[in-house]
């Protein structure tokens, strides 16, 4: 059982923190206090060329975070696709009753339990108008957990992820904002999710009732937006970050 | 405008409750899945609805709903304790000058850009209404995902106790500190919108 003093501790801990380092160090304290070995917490992001107000903090080995990178395994961890379809913490033994998990899927955990990821607890942090987030323990065995830890883990996800925008916004000069997605109009993001479900500018006018000319003008600025990036990378990065979601493009 | 309305105003007898209570159940009922009494088949009211409450109510020039809070005083009956107590390490804390903060609303029918200014209204609101009162603690319950976007706000937010998985969702209570410092906490993270706050008595305005 984590006690009242320890989890007064880690809490008022992240209240304290005023640089990534501390921070780091604490959620490591944290992690041990729950009882897993390791953490890795932020937004999610393309991690191989994250944006600049974007979070990423990890104890994870750096090997394993080399691989998954070159492997671009964040594209489709079936942690992040889970944390995507529900707002409460998940063990990582119940993703498969919650997505379709693929044989990618399943190789990429099976990667990572060589890295000692063999169980863990993951807690989606999402604030509507920033990138979707999530914080995630990990433990080769979960025979350390204490029998509070759970409910208590998505108050340390959460404590961290503000601590983490908090220091950010320190550092950022200027007009102080949260990380946040591309900001699309409604009538944009209308035209995202039929972008997503494959149609082209003719269709997406016909389906909003706008001439063809005003929909490829939408469909253009989404496009800015994101960076001028090109339909396919568009709509990955539109579910990735949270701009849309699979409910808005399969319905359900 | 925010307008800050003293009491509770019975189904049918106001636009602006009405249009409240059809927008609470169509998110805690129909989104979020609450068990809580849904009355007529499309109010959400509960028990804590009455003469004590408090409502910050955002609302469009025709008078319907856009957001609201309910604040209940600590003395009275109230969520966190009548029905979670154990949810604090402690006694729960009570007084003139701590009221607890429930059913933060804001229609759904609202785009999401709007949803996001009105939410920034709505804290600046209640802080300000805070302020004004005499309020240094405001207290809630929150599960899972509230948790989050409640700390988001960027005001002072402290656990009244460990948090505990109930009817499957990790749950707890949190202390939020109203000082002269929490206006400043809302603009440094985005939180704070400027909003004219104005006080109504529910009881002495029918049909607004």
């Amino acid at each position: 059982m984590i006690d009242t003093g320890n989890f007064k501790t880690m809490i008022g801990g992240f209240l304290a923190v005023v640089d990534e380092i501390d921070l780091l160090e604490h959620l490591d304290r944290c992690t041990f206090g729950l009882g897993f070995d390791q953490f890795a917490m932020g937004h999610h992001v393309d991690l191989t060329g994250p944006p600049q107000d974007a979070i990423r903090l990890t104890n994870y080995d750096p090997a394993w975070i080399e691989q998954s990178l070159g492997e671009r395994y964040f594209v489709q961890d079936p942690i992040h696709l889970a944390s995507t379809r529900t707002a409460m913490g998940f063990l990582w033994s119940d993703v498969p009753a919650m997505i379709g998990m693929t044989s990618r899927h399943e190789r990429i955990l099976k990667a990572a339990q060589a890295y000692g990821l063999c169980v863990g607890y993951t807690v989606p942090v999402h604030v509507p108008g920033e990138y979707r987030g999530s914080c995630s323990f990990g433990a080769r065995s979960l025979e350390k957990l204490a029998a509070n830890a759970l409910p208590i883990a998505n108050l340390v996800g959460a404590y961290a992820f503000e601590a983490a925008r908090r220091i950010m916004r320190a550092k950022m000069p200027g007009p102080l904002r949260a990380p946040a997605l591309p900001e699309l109009t409604d009538r944009q993001r209308d035209a995202l999710v039929l972008i997503a479900r494959g149609k082209g500018d003719p269709e997406i006018g016909a389906l909003l009732g706008i001439s063809p000319a005003t929909a490829h003008e939408h469909v253009e600025n989404v496009r800015r937006a994101y960076g001028n990036a090109q339909r396919p990378l568009l709509i990955a990065r539109a579910l990735f970050d949270g701009q849309i979601s699979y409910t808005d493009v399969f319905g359900r | 405008m925010v307008q800050a309305y003293a009491g509770h105003a019975r189904p049918g007898t106001s636009i602006i409750f009405d249009t409240m209570h059809r927008d609470r159940k169509r998110v805690f009922v129909d989104l979020r899945k609450w068990n809580v009494p849904v009355v007529d088949d499309q109010y959400e009211i509960d028990q804590f609805d009455g003469d004590h409450a408090i409502y910050l109510v955002s609302a469009s020039d025709g008078g319907e709903h856009r957001g609201s809070i309910r604040l209940l005083p600590t003395q009275q009956p109230h969520i966190l304790g009548t029905l979670f107590p154990d949810l604090c390490d402690g006694p729960c804390p009570s007084g003139a000058h701590v009221w607890e903060i429930t059913r933060g609303c804001i229609s759904p029918r609202l785009p999401a850009s709007e949803r996001r200014r009105e939410r920034n209204r709505l804290t600046t609101a209640a802080v300000q209404f805070a302020r004004l009162n005499g309020i240094t603690q405001f207290v809630c319950v929150a599960d899972s995902g509230w948790l989050t976007q409640i700390l988001t706000l960027g005001w002072m937010c402290k656990p009244l106790g460990a948090p505990r998985t109930i009817a499957g969702a990790t749950t707890g209570a949190l202390a939020i500190e109203i000082s002269d410092e929490t206006l400043a906490l809302l603009r440094n993270a985005g939180t704070f919108e400027a909003v004219s706050l104005s006080v109504v008595d529910a009881a002495a305005s029918p049909a607004t």
